[in-house]
């Protein structure tokens, strides 16, 4: 049940059709793991925080640096050099105390993914590197949690949700790491700032059961000529090596 | 036939244009198409789009219509209007 204090911070979205105490208790009730808190991941995790989510996982490894100021809005010029996690979960509680945050100072790996993809009901892949965003993908397959997997490049954005045995999934539509990502790409924050917003409304949808997430349709945002778009997914493929032999009861 | 078609990516960079309107031939293919356009962008358009065999990369989504396809060879029809070329990115 909610109380006086949540009925006081989330008034404005209870009155949203389809919503109300419903939706804000299943929020409340959900842990959001959120890898990388830079350009997607910290605005996608402020916006989870700001719409009541219980508890939020942060995960990202090293330190601030100047050049990730441009677009991690979650960080402060006088943090330089401390730990980009610490400063996402300053920034949070600072915005609402009761939020839980857990922070993990890594970046996803074999090691450290079945275990952190175990702590959450949700997962928001916001990672640069493919590596990264396949792994979880597997993991949360394995585990059947929903995964939204949000990107960016310059002026485009992208999100696509996964629903394990449902949707395709990340290794269904790229089968294989493409060769010819680069880890450093070009990023304006309002860019990837806009796409984090669209992966945080598609996870919260989901959560709450309010509106239609896109399931099986990759989300399209062109910002430099303010286009959205979707495409239609193809079906799971059936010999995709993640999710190829998953039955799910619908 | 004209098509427009949209460059997602490093391949609107790589272009130069985030879409164009190309005449295809009739009976055209998906992997006829992409050679074409890596003929001409040559660079990191064909690294991205082509294998070393000339083949459709796999990690290369296409869609016709706003619907993905995964049969590169299959004949493109002649009522397409747009193809959307789509590589994978994951930039935060």
């Amino acid at each position: 049940m909610l109380n006086d204090s949540d009925r006081a911070t989330y008034e404005w979205q209870l009155d949203v059709p389809g919503f109300g105490d419903s939706g804000q208790l299943k929020l409340g009730a959900t842990t959001a793991l959120v890898s990388r808190v830079g350009g997607l991941g910290g605005p996608l995790a402020m916006s989870l925080a700001a719409a009541g989510v219980g508890r939020i996982i942060l995960v990202h490894g090293g330190n601030l640096q100047e050049s990730d100021l441009n677009r991690q809005t979650l960080m402060s010029r006088q943090w330089l050099g401390r730990p980009r996690v610490e400063c996402a979960a300053e920034t949070i509680a600072r915005f609402k105390p009761e939020i839980e945050v857990v922070t993990v100072n890594e970046n996803f790996t074999e090691d450290n993914a079945c275990g952190l993809i175990a702590m959450a009901d949700i997962v928001f892949d916001c990672a640069p590197m493919f590596e990264e965003r396949f792994l979880m993908n597997r993991e949360c397959v394995k585990s059947r949690k929903p995964m939204i997997d949000s990107a960016m490049y310059s002026m485009h954005g992208q999100v696509m949700a996964v629903v394990p045995g449902i949707t395709p999934c990340l290794s269904c539509v790229y089968p294989e790491v493409p060769g010819h990502w680069k880890r450093r790409f070009p990023v304006i924050g309002a860019v990837s700032s806009l796409v984090a917003q669209i992966g945080a409304l598609e996870g919260i949808k989901l959560i709450s059961g309010v509106g239609d997430v896109s399931l099986g349709h990759l989300i399209m945002v062109d910002a430099a000529k303010m286009n959205f778009s979707k495409v239609k997914l193809s079906p799971r493929r059936h010999d995709c090596d993640i999710c190829g032999n998953l039955h799910v009861n619908v | 036939m004209a098509v427009i078609i949209h460059y997602r990516g490093q391949l609107a960079s790589a272009m130069g244009v985030d879409s164009e309107e190309v005449n295809i031939e009739q009976s055209s293919s998906i992997r006829s198409v992409l050679q074409e356009l890596s003929a001409r962008a040559g660079g990191a358009f064909a690294e991205i789009a082509l294998d070393n065999n000339g083949v459709p990369r796999r990690t290369l989504l296409v869609a016709i219509d706003g619907e993905q396809i995964t049969d590169f060879r299959m004949e493109i029809a002649s009522d397409v209007k747009e193809i959307t070329l789509i590589p994978p990115i994951a930039g935060g």
